[in-house]
């Protein structure tokens, strides 16, 4: 018999652990990488169920949980790329063009190669804006960030990309 | 069609990630208070019992100077002086045996003249 603690783990499950594994993989560009950080979410969750206060929506709570989690991995990352002397983008460029679970065109792949290169705050931006759908509002509510600020930060995020691509147009 | 078209996770693994996320609450089953206080119980514990002990020896070992009697004093200064006197208190020298002519080299570099050589030889 499940105590509503549970019942209500269960339902955070069943109706986010979808969306955030694929914004979470957007942001790490790994499915292995997705999935240990999903594991460690949910871990989570279900540990700081008891103390949530309820400020926010269920939801949001979760995907802030979610989205910090992916930073901090690509924090990680950085760093141990830099102790090893290589360069971060290059090392996530790799993983991208190395995906096993990658059937898309060259184009989204060079999508997928410039938004890693952005940085974090702006990466996650473009990832909740263009890939996840979530309005500002609620960009807004999950990041903490005001709603111009989210939107500044989109724009610039959408001009490196297109810099980034036309810059590997021209090289090609 | 979704957005997410260029990408995909391996057969099944949507379906087994929900089982796996949905176990999380069985296999992370919260613990008791106790048991979550008990690290923090014993850690209090051994600082006590380390402080306890640290201060039952110093009791024990400290001697105050007015104690100290001067006999007891003596004593250890005698051990003191012995302990040095003692072979293992010198750096061990190459084994050299003294030959006649080394004596007679360092009395004459020391200065003694042949009377109190004569004078010795005859005394003793």
């Amino acid at each position: 018999m499940d105590t509503p603690m549970e019942e209500l783990f269960n339902k955070i499950v069943r109706e986010e652990s979808e969306k955030l594994y694929w914004h979470v993989r957007r942001m790490v560009s790994s499915h292995e990488d997705a999935d240990d950080i999903l594991q460690e979410v949910f871990i989570k969750v279900w540990a700081a169920l008891p103390s949530f206060r309820g400020d926010s929506s269920m939801s949001t709570w979760v995907w802030r949980i979610a989205t910090n989690e992916a930073l901090n991995f690509l924090r990680r990352e950085k760093v141990r790329a830099a102790l090893r002397f290589t360069s971060i983008d290059a090392e996530t460029e790799r993983k991208i063009l190395a995906d096993p679970y990658f059937n898309g065109t060259e184009a989204e792949r060079r999508l997928s190669c410039a938004v890693a290169r952005l940085p974090e705050k702006q990466r996650q931006v473009f990832v909740m804006r263009y890939w996840d759908d979530l309005s500002y509002e609620e960009i807004s509510a999950i990041t903490g960030t005001s709603v111009g600020a989210l939107k500044a930060s989109y724009h610039l995020a959408q001009e490196k990309i297109r810099l980034n691509l036309s810059d590997s147009n021209v090289s090609k | 069609m979704t957005k997410h078209s260029d990408i995909f996770t391996p057969e099944g693994y949507m379906e087994n990630l929900q089982d796996r996320l949905l176990q999380i609450p069985a296999a992370e089953k919260r613990p008791g208070l106790v048991t979550r206080i008990m690290p923090y119980i014993a850690y209090a514990a051994s600082l006590v019992l380390i402080a306890a002990a640290g201060n039952f020896i110093l009791r024990k070992t400290a001697v105050s100077t007015e104690e100290v009697s001067p006999s007891e004093d003596w004593t250890y200064m005698s051990y003191l002086a012995q302990s040095l006197d003692s072979d293992c208190m010198l750096p061990e020298l190459p084994e050299y045996t003294l030959t006649e002519d080394d004596i007679v080299n360092y009395l004459v570099d020391d200065g003694l003249t042949l009377e109190e050589l004569v004078s010795y030889e005859e005394n003793y």
